[in-house]
């Protein structure tokens, strides 16, 4: 907790930058006390200051302020976050980071950019492509999140199959530790691609929450774009068969750079939000792409379209940008399509981001839709069934304490069940403070290493407080 | 139900996940840079309000008032919730705990009474010289002084009696608009009716959360044009349309308070005009009420593309919004300067000499941002016009 007043943290932090990027309003503070997660709409969490820092500087003045005074920092990008990995878990200040958002120079040579924390992953991509590049994690939070946050929790999305997640793409990061010192991961004047000169430090503040350092500036590799997609539609009968034949897709060497599960609720609650998206009503719904040279792309539909036959599925393939726009944006509004399924109902973020190891997919499936009927709530599920990271958005009436109650047993079953069939609580969303009760869990001893890097490098336990360890 | 029930705010409100998309398309927030000016943010706010666990007053005010209502965020809204109008309604829960605030009697006093207003000696001349001082307009005798209520056809029969509804800011600060509008659709044929009890459409005030103000306005709309017998309504301005349509101008109809353009293209299919323009490089701006409000998209455009000569030339970026949002311009001048000189910047740069809009609004905000660069900013009635040769 913040061992000065705030009238003292106020003063101090306007010699540092200008008043009018400084909020002390208590009720213009209250719009920082939230993300995205269930966690936050059940507990306010709300700053004692906000600021928002325009220079690496001015975040290391900050920092080095709040380091001598013990008060605690929260980096916050676009708080799209699912973990209330943004908020205030302890108070103290906010660094709002969503609008420092410049890209500062595309390197196209060397195939990389470099840009500032508050650039929104869609923008980046529509700036990109006047170069003809981009950069390839697909995070369905797409016109939401900042790569600052997808940097913070190593996120991915709908084409990790093929191309991974965003710790590929980071070929270095300026950081400013919790002390104020400001230092440059990756090689200090380094442009190359590979790099394997002394510890990874890159990769140990990707996927660290804000819990390490404030991430001021980022060096990203990027791709050439490719020149064709298709997306092949297989729907199913039955749920169970949805899973193995993502398996026999890889089997018969195919690598798509997005393989997506709709189930049954998910596909009514697509069709219910836009009826022109047209989906079939089945039990479920793969969604398969491909990317590459034209003719590579239509070879693979066929193939896929081939191995379906066998479970059986029926295939629609597409390379009508129009169609293929119109499916993938089906995919991408199931996260809050689904409170359609219930008029007094909302999706709500909770238990929504478990990867299962790829043989138990089908199994995890069935598990958890009986969950869903054991605590009588509607589960819908969908994802990157590709690498096994299934979201499941669980509808609720947030009035009824009942069901609030119910939700939570349900989410740690979820979670447990997960960690039982050999995978995560997490594939793409992280920790923050929804999942922390886990991590002994999932780590065991390997936990205790974490704390003693955490405490190394943040001695006083001023970086975003509460979460992970 | 509407929206302004406290119950039923509270359903949609609830179906916010936060998730925070409304920001990426939110032009304040991109030029005031935090939370507060976020659509999200206001929403929060609204929820605040509605559960009671904030006191309506001059903070929540200020918040909420950082909001342009252009429905961009409604229509990016993956959940689906009509976010301006959530904001609308959150200024609505504070406008009614202090009704009689004086800023509040004021704006129901001009926007309900100006007809009563204007006689007021001084009035005018108080308007103009705002308007001369913010937008350097000169501004003419309202149009509904030199438009009789009643225009015919020169030469035939008419085809439609249409009902003109002539918007607060075409009567008093850019009545030519007013003009062209009736010399255009009486040329293509229409008898045109500005019924003389017709009132501000209620935009402004169910704006600033002055719902029922805005339906009184309403029914005494709804009652002056019901005595004509009309073939339709049109006006002049995408944002009178939006709110008419949208608000129960026609209590059982689905038939739209037609925007101009739309009219001419979707009911009129009107002649190609014989009067070549001299090769101008022309933008369509599509207004904020035009695009998410009545989703229209292509009426503008092809009405230009009937004039022969006419080049239309793509604004660099498409169309954003340009920072009028009718009195927000005067409420908020430095963020809707800056929201003003983004888009106008990009106009600069593709060499436009012209560009036609149906918003007066818009007209005189790009106009005011454009002014030093000499590109003349209109209604394409003013364009066509011109084309048709008809008297100006």
């Amino acid at each position: 907790m913040p061992q000065i007043k705030n009238l003292d943290l106020s003063k101090a932090l306007k010699k540092i930058l200008d008043p009018t990027r400084i909020i002390e309003d208590e009720l213009e503070r209250k719009l920082y006390s939230y993300d995205s997660s269930f966690l936050s709409v059940q507990n306010s969490y709300c700053p004692d200051i906000v600021v928002i820092p325009r220079s690496t500087r001015e975040v290391s003045e900050i920092l080095s302020f709040a380091f001598e005074n013990n008060i605690p920092v929260t980096p916050r990008g676009a708080g799209s976050g699912e973990t209330c990995g943004c908020v205030p878990a302890k108070g103290g200040i906010v660094m709002d980071l969503s609008t420092w958002n410049a890209v500062e120079e595309v390197d196209a040579q060397n195939m990389q950019v470099m840009v500032r924390p508050g650039i929104v992953h869609a923008r980046l991509n529509e700036h990109l492509e006047k170069f003809g590049l981009f950069f390839p994690p697909d995070p369905g939070s797409t016109r939401m999140c900042t790569i600052g946050g997808m940097v913070a929790n190593n996120s991915s999305g709908m084409r990790a199959v093929k191309y991974g997640t965003t710790e590929q793409y980071i070929l270095g990061l300026e950081v400013v530790l919790p002390d104020g010192e400001i230092i440059i991961t990756g090689g200090k004047n380094c442009r190359s691609l590979k790099n394997v000169s002394g510890i990874n430090l890159t990769k140990l503040f990707v996927g660290s929450e804000g819990t390490l350092g404030v991430i001021t500036r980022v060096r990203l590799r990027v791709w050439p774009r490719p020149r064709a997609r298709g997306i092949a539609m297989a729907s199913f009968d039955s749920l169970d068969q949805a899973p193995l034949a993502v398996l026999d897709v890889y089997t018969a060497g195919i690598l798509p750079s997005g393989i997506e599960i709709l189930d049954q609720s998910a596909i009514r609650a697509v069709n219910l939000y836009r009826p022109e998206i047209n989906l079939p009503s089945c039990e479920a719904i793969l969604l398969f792409e491909v990317d590459g040279n034209p003719a590579s792309v239509q070879w693979e539909g066929e193939q896929i379209a081939d191995i379906m036959k066998k479970q059986p599925a029926k295939v629609e393939w597409s390379t009508d940008p129009q169609r293929m726009a119109a499916l993938w944006q089906g995919r991408s509004v199931v996260a809050t399509a689904a409170a359609r399924l219930r008029p007094d109902g909302t999706r709500v973020f909770a238990g929504e981001d478990i990867c299962i190891p790829l043989n138990r997919v089908a199994e995890s499936l069935r598990m958890i839709k009986s969950l869903g009927k054991k605590y009588q709530i509607e589960v819908v599920a969908y994802g990157h069934i590709g690498d096994g990271n299934i979201h499941t958005a669980l509808v609720i009436n947030p009035d009824s304490p009942d069901e609030v109650d119910r939700l939570g047993s349900l989410v740690d079953q979820i979670h447990r069940l997960a960690i039982d069939l050999g995978g995560t609580t997490t594939g793409e969303h992280g920790v923050g403070m929804v999942r922390s009760a886990y991590s002994l869990l999932e780590h065991g001893n390997a936990l205790g290493q974490m704390r003693i890097i955490k405490k190394a490098l943040d001695p006083r336990g001023i970086m975003n407080p509460g979460k992970i360890y | 139900m509407t929206l302004f029930e406290k119950n039923v705010m509270g359903e949609y409100l609830k179906k916010c996940v936060r998730c925070g998309q409304c920001r990426y398309v939110c032009p304040v927030l991109e030029v005031a840079g935090r939370e507060s000016a976020s659509p999200r943010g206001k929403v929060f706010l609204a929820g605040l309000l509605q559960r009671g666990e904030v006191k309506p007053g001059s903070r929540a005010d200020s918040i909420l008032s950082l909001c342009l209502t252009c429905g961009a965020c409604a229509a990016e809204c993956p959940s689906g919730l009509p976010v301006d109008n959530l904001i609308k309604a959150a200024r609505r829960l504070s406008a009614s705990a202090f009704p009689h605030k004086p800023h509040r009697i004021v704006q129901r006093s001009i926007f309900s009474k100006l007809q009563t207003l204007e006689k007021l000696p001084g009035f005018l001349p108080l308007m103009r010289h705002v308007i001369a001082l913010k937008y350097g307009l000169k501004t003419g005798i309202p149009a509904r002084s030199i438009i009789p209520a009643i225009t015919y056809p020169e030469t035939r029969k008419p085809r439609f009696r249409v009902g003109y509804f002539l918007g607060c800011a075409t009567n008093y600060i850019l009545p030519d608009i007013a003009k062209s509008v009736v010399a255009v659709l009486t040329h293509l044929g229409c008898e045109v009716v500005i019924p003389p009890t017709s009132k501000c459409c209620g935009i402004p005030l169910s704006t600033a959360g002055e719902a029922e103000a805005a339906a009184r306005l309403m029914e005494i709309n709804r009652s002056s044009f019901k005595n004509f017998k009309l073939d339709a309504v049109l006006t002049d301005c995408s944002s009178c349309s939006f709110y008419l349509t949208e608000n129960g101008f026609y209590s059982s109809d689905s038939q739209p308070v037609y925007e101009f353009s739309e009219f001419l293209v979707n009911v009129l299919n009107p002649d190609k005009p014989q009067i070549e323009l001299a090769g101008e490089a022309i933008a369509c701006h599509s207004p904020c009420h035009y695009r998410y409000g009545r989703k229209l998209s292509h009426q503008i455009r092809q009405l230009i593309d009937l004039i022969p000569g006419a080049k239309v030339v793509e604004i660099p970026g498409g169309n954003s919004c340009c920072g009028g949002g009718g009195t927000f311009s005067l409420t908020h001048s430095s963020i809707s300067d800056n929201i003003l000189q983004r888009y106008t910047g990009r106009v600069k740069s593709a060499g436009i000499q012209k560009l036609t809009t149906v918003c007066p609004s818009c007209i005189m905000q790009i106009g005011r941002g454009l002014r030093s660069h000499e590109v003349s900013v209109c209604h394409p009635a003013q364009i066509l016009n011109t084309a048709y040769g008809l008297p100006d």
